[in-house]
């Protein structure tokens, strides 16, 4: 079975993927498609994130005791990163290709750099700390669970 | 420990340090342009002048030192200082001091060396060496200090280690050759040291930095897969070792077999590197237009007609021998390095600025929202115009060297491109002055 850093690296390229195909079709001027696969790339992050926030993070604070280290800056970063996914669905949604483009642009920077940190220092702080089979199966279902909602 | 490359944002240089040296670097490649462009009008109106007949002309050797220190070692050292400290969590030691001390010997050194073209004047030319030299023997202390501290080990960490070695080198044998230029009669003057500088300067300290810094920023900002470890562990090493040897054998040994074939390997270390950045720029998910990867592409081009033009001259292929050896400095100068650098400008300007917006909001979710986006900050059509001026100063300053007829289109080309550049640059340095002055409160700014 893959380690935990392995399947969460995978889920970044997977969402990587879904971004790319996004930014294609709003380049090309297809907001409808465009709108539709941005959708599904904000709810495979946001479902990244949760299963971050509610199983991974709590699990490693509670088997490190690092409550302030960083995890917490890793919370504060997708704070951020949701409200630029709510101001990209904006300007998409109001078919400015130039300003969507642009704040993708922004984003994908900021969560290139977000997603070495985690992939170079938490995740394999989260290998260390966390039970392996028990956290990698979690990790599977969530993701599995996460892919049938947004194929379906 | 673990071995890890992360990148850390929260120790940045306040953003005027690599500012400064963004927006000057592209004033010394319009003055290589106006120099240019007056060498041609020359040309056009006297029959006397011969220009690009041999490497060993003033007028080469000046016009490649405006655009080698004043562009390519301005923009380098504004991204050592930035680079530094976010890969290994450390300022350079001297805060901002330093970067006033390096950045003053640098520009005004640059300046002298400029002014002392124009009146052959040997002071001017000796205050402005004490001038670089001091500069950079600082940041290379500075520099070396920083990483020696940081608080992780990193290959971009160590091959900025080897490339400040490989400064150091240049720096020591630079001053000596211009101490052989100002006193042939008491010191001697020996041309292979001219080639053994030039190995260290563009393989070393150029060659070495470009990769290390490559290693972070190809992933990051193209979203490609990341360099292999192993690659990014040895390389850096295999390569400086081969600039040991090929630089020895070349001082030694002069027979174009042997010679060719330690260079073959330093070519080949660089070669193997370009090929791995080509294919994991076209591995990039991202379909959209990017002007850095057509830079990128550029370079990798122009390293290829260099490598085979370089194995020309060496054996005299063409019976060009000093035009050959010209061109194939065009193409490694302005069509390698130069392409990488100004490309990752393309990258680094936006990203650089829109990280310091983001600090001067402290975390306000509405202040945020308010920053201008990336394509904002630096304009698409700014760029693509940018890469096409680009292309076309290749063009010309190639065909400059065989058509010398031409310098003055070339040198109009050169200095355009880099006044649209300074634009770009000075553009968002108000931008971010702006948006400073309007986010953090007085006391904090």
């Amino acid at each position: 079975m893959s380690s935990i850093s392995e399947l969460m690296t995978d889920d970044h390229r997977s969402c990587d993927e879904i971004y790319a195909n996004a930014e294609e079709a709003i380049a090309a001027g297809k907001f409808d498609s465009g709108l539709a696969l941005w959708m599904e790339f904000s709810n495979r992050v946001e479902q990244h994130f949760t299963l971050e926030e509610q199983t991974l993070f709590p699990g490693f604070e509670e088997a490190t005791g690092m409550r302030a280290g960083p995890t917490m800056v890793m919370r504060g970063e997708h704070l951020q990163m949701r409200e630029m996914l709510k101001s990209i669905t904006a300007a998409i949604e109001g078919k400015d290709a130039d300003d969507a483009l642009g704040q993708c642009e922004s984003l994908m920077i900021f969560m290139q750099q977000h997603n070495m940190k985690e992939e170079q220092v938490l995740y394999p702080m989260l290998n260390d700390a966390l039970p392996k089979e028990e956290t990698e199966q979690k990790i599977s279902s969530a993701l599995v669970a996460v892919q049938n909602v947004t194929s379906g | 420990m673990k071995a890890d490359a992360t990148l850390n944002f929260d120790f940045v240089p306040y953003w005027t340090i690599p500012y400064r040296f963004f927006l000057t670097a592209p004033l010394f490649a319009v003055l290589a342009g106006i120099v240019l462009s007056l060498l041609g009008i020359q040309l056009l109106l006297s029959e006397d002048i011969a220009l690009w007949q041999s490497r060993w002309i003033k007028d080469v050797i000046f016009t490649l030192h405006l655009i080698t220190i004043g562009t390519i070692t301005m923009v380098m050292v504004g991204a050592l200082f930035q680079i530094t400290s976010v890969v290994g969590g450390r300022l350079l030691p001297g805060g901002r001091l330093v970067a006033a001390v390096v950045y003053g010997c640098l520009a005004s050194g640059g300046g002298l060396f400029f002014i002392a073209m124009l009146n052959g004047v040997a002071e001017w030319y000796a205050a402005a060496a004490c001038l670089l030299v001091l500069g950079l023997l600082v940041l290379v202390v500075c520099g070396l200090i920083a990483i020696a501290r940081a608080q992780r080990y990193s290959p971009t960490l160590m091959s900025m280690r080897l490339s400040l070695l490989s400064l150091l080198i240049m720096i020591s044998v630079g001053a000596a050759l211009l101490l052989m230029h100002g006193y042939p009669e008491s010191v001697g003057f020996d041309r292979r040291w001219t080639d053994f500088h030039l190995l260290w300067a563009l393989a070393g300290w150029i060659g070495l930095l470009i990769m290390g810094v490559s290693f972070q920023v190809i992933p990051m900002f193209h979203v490609t897969p990341s360099f292999n470890v192993t690659f990014q562990r040895w390389m850096p090493v295999v390569t400086f070792l081969s600039l040991i040897t090929a630089s020895v054998v070349e001082f030694f040994y002069s027979g174009a077999w042997g010679t060719s074939i330690i260079m073959g390997v330093l070519l080949g270390c660089f070669g193997i590197y370009a090929a791995y950045v080509w294919v994991l720029l076209s591995k990039r998910k991202r379909k959209i237009e990017d002007i850095t990867v057509l830079f990128w592409k550029t370079a990798a081009i122009s390293l290829a007609v260099f490598s085979i033009l370089h194995f020309v001259f060496k054996f005299d292929v063409w019976g060009k021998g000093d035009q050959t050896w010209l061109l194939s400095g065009v193409l490694l100068v302005f069509g390698v390095i130069v392409s990488v650098i100004v490309g990752m400008l393309q990258k680094i300007i936006p990203f650089l600025s829109y990280l310091h917006m983001q600090r001067f909001c402290a975390g306000d979710f509405e202040a945020i929202k308010s920053l201008p986006h990336m394509r904002a900050i630096l304009k698409i059509k700014h760029s693509r115009y940018f890469y096409r001026l680009h292309l076309s100063s290749l063009a010309l300053l190639l065909l400059m060297i065989v058509i010398p007829e031409i310098t003055l289109l070339a040198g109009l080309s050169v200095s355009i491109e880099f006044s649209l550049l300074f634009f770009m640059t000075a553009r968002v340095a108000v931008m971010v002055w702006k948006a400073e002055r309007n986010c953090l409160p007085a006391s904090a700014a």
